[in-house]
């Protein structure tokens, strides 16, 4: 063999070498999160060096089990229930271990992969240690991540889960966080009447036209489509609840211009996310659209964006309810 | 047959080369020590009683902080930048050193160094982190993106909160509440790290945090939990490191 050979040889391994190295670090892309039609980029940026099946499988698992609590009695899913597009169904605000009360309403989870900040206040900014702050919150799950480590460490099936997730069955919060916040991100809402309308693959009745109408003319600059959010925050004119007052958004920036400002909810599956707004207070969506009518707004500490909307009439309402029930999927496509 | 051999070979050439040019490259270490100390003495945890200048006698339970940015400075040449986030715990033998890597083109004698006590700000918005920036260590403020880059806690006397306990967390990288902190130091005597046992020294003297001018009313602000709060305090953490 000649020199020039085992020169070309060597390149040809080091090529070789390379694609493997790249094959194994190209994990983002591989990652099995649907990019649906019309969705901006995605955001959410994931594990890299993970059998991504697995650590979705593990996420569902660790989502849907009472251990991430301190005293083993609620779960993600307590409070998350798929059923309801991972919302609360019919509890104003969320509920911790041993009856404790939150004061804020529980969010739905879908398309996540896509928002940037997360919390009613944007307090956080990287969807894969959200879940620290339900598992340690005191009025949540009141975890120490100590005792949380040892107890899925001496779990029966938690470390191999794990192993086949990262490779090795060592159980540790960074591992922890990646599985939940990989399933979580792969709650993807794309698939509602509304979805195929706009593909032309299904149609919308005439009411539920005339509510998509209005309802870009009234609502569309922030809970804009095709997310239904525009990721933003806004203060929406609601009269702050006399007892305990809740700042927002204030209390992450302590910028005046974000006194009870709280963060666009998107609007997919709102017929199941009941009850309203940031701390509940609207059981129905006809209460919703009555408040953002009403004539009192122009007078409250209200965005300008929603001061303007107009004062609509009952069937403009209705209609705007009708194209809003358009939005519901089962939000689980993954 | 014979290309999966020569493949077989070549890879383990390439890993043999990859070990000895490491070695060559990372030929030594020094060791950076944090000593903590009160009232020029080391500083018992939970037993110590020092006596600030504004009055109240305190105790120091916890004393954990982020050191990053570090720069060893030489005497001739440039200056040795080594990267990472290292977390000390003065409470914990195991972890109030740094071992530095210093290459071997790198050798000589230094006689400065500074560092940062806090967390670069990309690394406070990355995902789960291992190791020293794991949010088992107790360092991230799990309610909102971002980790504690000092936490100072323990008793004060005539404190007003329950158990009469004081929690100083300093953290923030947001401006206008960007609270990462440079230490400057220089050594006493230029540090060889050639030699066998080359370390540099550092006093932590949780005393300055209190007494640094004007002192700190540490009775009435037992509790210091979040970057607003702590930019005002946040100064006082360079006060506590003297190089040796």
């Amino acid at each position: 063999m000649s020199g020039n050979h085992v020169g070309a040889l060597l390149c040809g391994v080091a090529l070789c070498v390379v694609a493997v190295i790249a094959r194994t670090i190209d994990r983002p892309d591989t990652m099995r999160i649907p990019q649906p039609p019309g969705f901006p980029p995605r955001v959410y940026q994931g594990t890299v060096d993970a059998n991504d099946t697995a650590l979705a499988s593990l996420g569902a698992v660790l989502f849907e089990d009472p251990i991430l609590s301190v005293d083993s009695t609620i779960s993600c899913e307590t409070c998350h229930q798929p059923f309801a597009a991972f919302a609360h169904v019919d509890h104003a605000v969320s509920h911790g271990v041993e009856g404790r009360i939150g004061r804020r309403n529980v969010p739905s989870l879908q398309n996540l992969a896509w928002q940037t900040s997360f919390m009613w206040d944007g307090s956080i900014v990287n969807l894969d240690m959200q879940s620290l702050s339900p598992i340690t919150g005191h009025d949540e799950m009141a975890e120490n991540l100590d005792h949380l480590v040892r107890k899925l460490a001496a779990h029966p099936t938690y470390p191999g889960m794990f192993r086949r997730a990262f490779g090795t069955d060592s159980v540790s919060i960074p591992r922890l966080l990646r599985a939940l916040g990989r399933f979580v991100a792969g709650l993807v809402s794309a698939n509602s009447r509304y979805d195929r309308a706009m593909a032309g693959t299904d149609t919308l009745a005439e009411n539920e036209r005339h509510g998509l109408q209005l309802f870009r003319q009234q609502c569309a600059t922030c809970h804009s489509e095709p997310l239904f959010t525009n990721n933003d925050f806004a203060s929406n004119g609601l009269m702050p609840d006399p007892v305990s007052p809740d700042s927002g958004r204030f209390t992450v920036t302590h910028e005046n211009r974000d006194l009870f400002c709280f963060r666009v909810p998107t609007l997919r599956n709102i017929a199941r996310t009941y009850p309203y707004m940031h701390d509940g207070r609207f059981k129905k969506l006809r209460d919703v659209l009555a408040h953002y009518a009403s004539p009192q707004m122009h007078d409250q500490h209200a965005d300008p964006r929603v001061q303007a909307i107009g004062l609509l009439s009952d069937i403009e309402r209705k209609d705007i309810i009708a194209f809003l029930l358009t939005l519901t999927d089962d939000g689980r496509s993954r | 047959m014979m290309l999966r051999s020569a493949v077989l070979l070549v890879g383990i050439v390439a890993i043999a080369t990859g070990v000895v040019s490491a070695q060559h490259t990372v030929l030594k270490t020094v060791q950076i020590v944090f000593h903590p100390r009160c009232g020029n003495a080391p500083l018992r945890f939970d037993t110590s009683q020092y006596r600030t200048v504004s009055g109240p006698k305190v105790t120091v339970s916890m004393l954990k902080f982020y050191v990053t940015d570090l720069a060893l400075h030489p005497v001739h040449g440039d200056t040795l930048r080594i990267p990472g986030h290292y977390l000390v715990d003065c409470t914990d033998d195991e972890r109030m050193s740094i071992r530095a890597s210093v290459p071997y083109n790198a050798l000589g004698l230094y006689s400065g160094l500074s560092f940062r006590i806090g967390v670069d700000s990309v690394v406070n918005e990355l995902g789960p982190s291992a190791g020293d920036l794991d949010p088992i260590n107790g360092m991230y403020w799990t309610w909102s993106t971002g980790y504690v880059f000092c936490k100072l806690e323990g008793t004060v006397e005539h404190g007003s909160a329950p158990k009469r306990v004081y929690e100083i967390h300093i953290g923030g990288y947001k401006t206008p509440y960007n609270n990462t902190m440079l230490v400057n130091g220089a050594m006493a005597q230029p540090v060889d790290v050639a030699s066998p046992s080359a370390r540099i020294d550092i006093d932590v003297n949780v005393d300055a945090f209190f007494d640094a001018n004007p002192p700190f009313n540490i009775v009435a602000r037992p509790s210091v939990t979040d970057a607003r709060q702590a930019t005002d305090v946040a100064p006082r953490i360079p006060e506590m490191f003297r190089v040796r």
